[in-house]
């Protein structure tokens, strides 16, 4: 019983505690969210003028929309994924291996077409 | 009274807490690292074939711009709504992860209705078919299995959400709410290269 209470009040007090950190983490979540969201929004407007402009050069053009792409698929994974978050070492690699055999297929069939 | 509260609340990552949630989340994101895989097969043929029109149009000739900017809007804007659901799902919040589940979901339908009009007005308007090139069936594999996923995206959370609108947060639950979400995520990563190597490389030539 006195073991009971005793874990019971330590709780209660660890909870009040996790639940000003869990809220404060929050919010600093969401704001980050928002950003991210803002900036994928901007690296697409850019991809699309960067075409829909003739100022730039079509090779420029090609290798700088790649980059824009893979600038958002960062912040795709890292962010709305959460694969920045804690225990997702796993996931990473399993992910970032189909990433590179992808890679890897990417080249070798357009070497094989072309 | 004061334990039975405790046990109500949700630790921090219930999509976690489990072992079954635990090896469904490690699962799925194998999953979608073959996923990736298949997609890339697809990305390499089409930018292999992406000049093969065999006479017919081009793919400057057939792009519009506009159509594709609003449908990758509607698309990334589909993604944030399912951050803010996974968020409510971190802080037990049932309804409002719902909620912004099925604006995910309408988006999603916005998204799809956009490519069914996309296609039939390249079949229409311009004999732009899966038969008439190497480049027509290269295009409308890599874009028609990522409206499939798309369809299977919308189908997926509309079942869950009838399924489980009843039975509540728990962690039986919160897995199943938590992968949907990471595979919305990943239509959207997919779509990313979609706009970038067919849509605006096929405007750059």
């Amino acid at each position: 019983m006195a073991h009971h209470e005793g874990h019971d009040t330590l709780s209660e007090h660890d909870q009040s505690h996790l639940d000003i950190h869990h809220k404060i983490a929050h919010e600093k979540e969401f704001k980050q969210q928002i950003v991210s969201f803002a900036m994928m929004i901007f690296l697409t407007m850019i991809a699309f003028v960067a075409v829909a402009s003739d100022a730039i050069s079509d090779a420029f053009t090609v290798v700088f929309i790649m980059i824009l792409a893979g600038i958002q698929l960062v912040f795709q994974l890292y962010m709305f994924m959460h694969l920045s978050h804690k225990g997702h070492q796993y996931p990473a690699w399993g992910i970032f291996f189909g990433v590179f055999v992808a890679g890897t297929c990417v080249v070798a069939l357009m070497g094989m077409i072309w | 009274m004061k334990s039975n509260e405790a046990m109500t609340k949700l630790p921090a990552n219930p999509e976690r807490a489990t072992l079954e949630g635990k090896n469904k989340f490690l699962g799925f994101w194998f999953f979608l690292g073959g996923e990736t895989v298949l997609f890339a097969s697809l990305f390499g043929v089409y930018l292999g074939l992406r000049n093969a029109t065999n006479g017919g149009v081009t793919a400057n000739e057939l792009f519009e711009l506009p159509l594709v900017f609003i449908a990758t809007m509607l698309l990334l804007t589909s993604s944030l709504t399912s951050v803010f659901a996974t968020m409510a799902l971190k802080t037990n919040h049932f309804k409002r992860m719902i909620g912004w589940f099925v604006v995910t979901g309408l988006l999603g339908l916005g998204f799809l209705g956009l490519e069914i009009y996309e296609f039939n007005h390249y079949v229409h308007e311009y004999g732009h078919t899966i038969k008439s090139s190497a480049w027509g069936s290269a295009f409308y594999t890599l874009v028609g299995t990522h409206g499939a996923h798309v369809f299977m995206g919308i189908s997926w959370i509309t079942l869950l959400i009838i399924r489980n609108l009843r039975r509540g947060m728990d962690l039986y639950t919160a897995p199943k709410f938590y992968l949907f979400a990471l595979y919305w995520h990943f239509i959207d990563v997919v779509w990313i290269f979609i706009f970038t190597v067919v849509y605006l490389m096929g405007k750059v030539g």
